[in-house]
């Protein structure tokens, strides 16, 4: 099918099958939600001993670089990227094969032209180019958790550099006594057995994901944190209604539990972004 | 700092290859475009010493000294990839260090003409082994298209 087919020219059957299509999409999004929510106690998962689900340990989310696959070869030689041949050159991209479209908030008209600018201009205007924090949610789940009574602890080992962010779980209400920040305030709460952390209290010095995706410092953030087996599941909505039409979920992160144990943390330092000679940059994997 | 390393006749001047044709290589950075900042039309040969490993992100950076005609000994900076690639292709700073005199790397030159400032493709030893961090395609036919510049295939959001 035509993707530019405009939709006047659907007619009514077109129109009516749309229409069925997006109620399938809503009704499989609510479905999803609620099996979420209400998903029953987990058999396979670890529990503490106040029966909430263990999530202590280091969790590999991919680093953004599952892409990549080094070869070791003979004699002590290794290759980490460029490994394949050069590729034949592409056919033309048909709708079929047309790369998935990004998962990117759906914004209110005025503020358009603001996401096009800063798109425009990311490589000045986008702090993670700059070693600076990516703020949540663009940090993605934590690569170590530390769970006991009452408190969570995420650790990040991101190319920005190394974030923490203490959770309490005891019911205390959110802080009043601290600043905003990229990070915001987190506290959390069980939902059967998904970990809910409510954030508040934002900087607007982040951007949501690539490409120009500012938010607000209204901006109000919930993840979900769910185990299942040897994985963890991550997820956030953020709701920022000054800016966009709707919530907006980032994409379901599934991390792996791992032996290893994070390294020291690596200092980011930026020597590029003043060589670049033209504004081309590419999607920054996390 | 160079004047401490020893340097060897095989370090002489620096080979320039990339004067016979033009690369088109898919490199997979973590940050900017590799493209927007160096040139992956020219591929450069160096023979020298690698010297220094800054082991940081977004880049990991490679220095390496270069004996010029002139005698004077060059420091390039060589950009390469993020520690978590580095660090999952089993590689260390060690292993980078290692064995470091007469070794030869293939780069792309700073498009801005910043001087001894490049990109990283591969390094090799001189026993022989090598560690590649970017695709070494032959040279574009004479007459062909130029191609912009690849980018990073991997899209995602949080």
């Amino acid at each position: 099918m035509n993707s530019r087919v405009a939709p006047r020219a659907l007619g009514r059957r077109g129109a009516a099958s749309c229409a069925a299509l997006a109620l399938t999409a809503a009704a499989t999004l609510i479905w999803t939600v609620v099996a979420v929510a209400a998903a029953p106690p987990q058999q396979d998962v670890p529990r503490l001993a106040d029966g909430h689900p263990d999530l202590n340990g280091t969790w590999d989310n991919g680093s953004g670089i599952d892409f990549l696959h080094p070869e070791q070869l003979p004699g002590g030689s290794v290759c980490v990227a460029g490994c394949d041949p050069p590729p034949a050159p592409a056919p033309r991209r048909t709708a079929a094969r047309a790369r998935p479209a990004p998962n990117f908030p759906h914004y209110r008209p005025q503020f358009l032209a603001k996401v096009k600018y800063l798109n425009d201009h990311q490589l000045k205007m986008d702090g993670v180019l700059h070693c600076r924090s990516p703020g949540v949610p663009r940090i993605g789940p934590p690569d170590k958790i530390v769970e006991r009574p009452g408190q969570i602890v995420f650790l990040y080992d991101d190319v920005s550099g190394s974030f923490w962010r203490i959770i309490p779980t005891d019911g205390r209400p959110h802080r009043t006594d601290v600043e905003s920040s990229t990070l915001g305030d987190g506290v959390g709460h069980w939902e059967g057995d998904t970990l809910v952390v409510d954030d508040t209290n934002f900087s607007d010095d982040t951007w949501l994901t690539d490409n120009g995706a500012f938010h607000t410092s209204k901006m109000h953030v919930v993840e979900r944190l769910r185990r299942a087996g040897g994985t963890l599941e991550w997820q956030a909505t953020v709701y920022d209604p000054t800016v966009l039409l709707e919530p907006w979920k980032t994409n379901l992160r599934i991390a792996k539990l791992t032996t290893d144990e994070l390294a020291e943390p690596t200092p980011c330092v930026d020597h590029d972004i003043s060589h670049e000679v033209d504004n081309t940059h590419h999607d920054n994997p996390r | 700092m160079f004047k401490s390393f020893r340097f060897r006749a095989a370090l002489a001047a620096a080979i320039v290859s990339g004067a016979s044709g033009t690369f088109i290589a898919p490199i997979v950075a973590a940050h900017h475009s590799v493209g927007g900042e160096f040139d992956q039309h020219k591929k450069l040969t160096l023979n020298g010493v690698v010297s220094q490993v800054e082991w940081a992100n977004p880049h990991i950076y490679v220095h390496f000294a270069v004996k010029e005609p002139s005698g004077a000994v060059a420091d390039w900076r060589l950009e390469t990839v993020p520690v978590a690639m580095m660090r999952k292709a089993g590689l260390t700073k060690a292993l980078l260090l290692a064995n470091a005199e007469n070794a030869t790397v293939d780069i792309y030159p700073a498009r801005d003409g910043t001087p001894h400032l490049g990109y990283l493709l591969k390094i090799t030893y001189a026993d022989g082994h090598h560690y590649q961090f970017g695709a070494d395609t032959p040279a574009r036919p004479p007459g062909a298209p130029q191609r912009a510049p690849s980018s990073d295939p991997a899209r995602s959001s949080p």
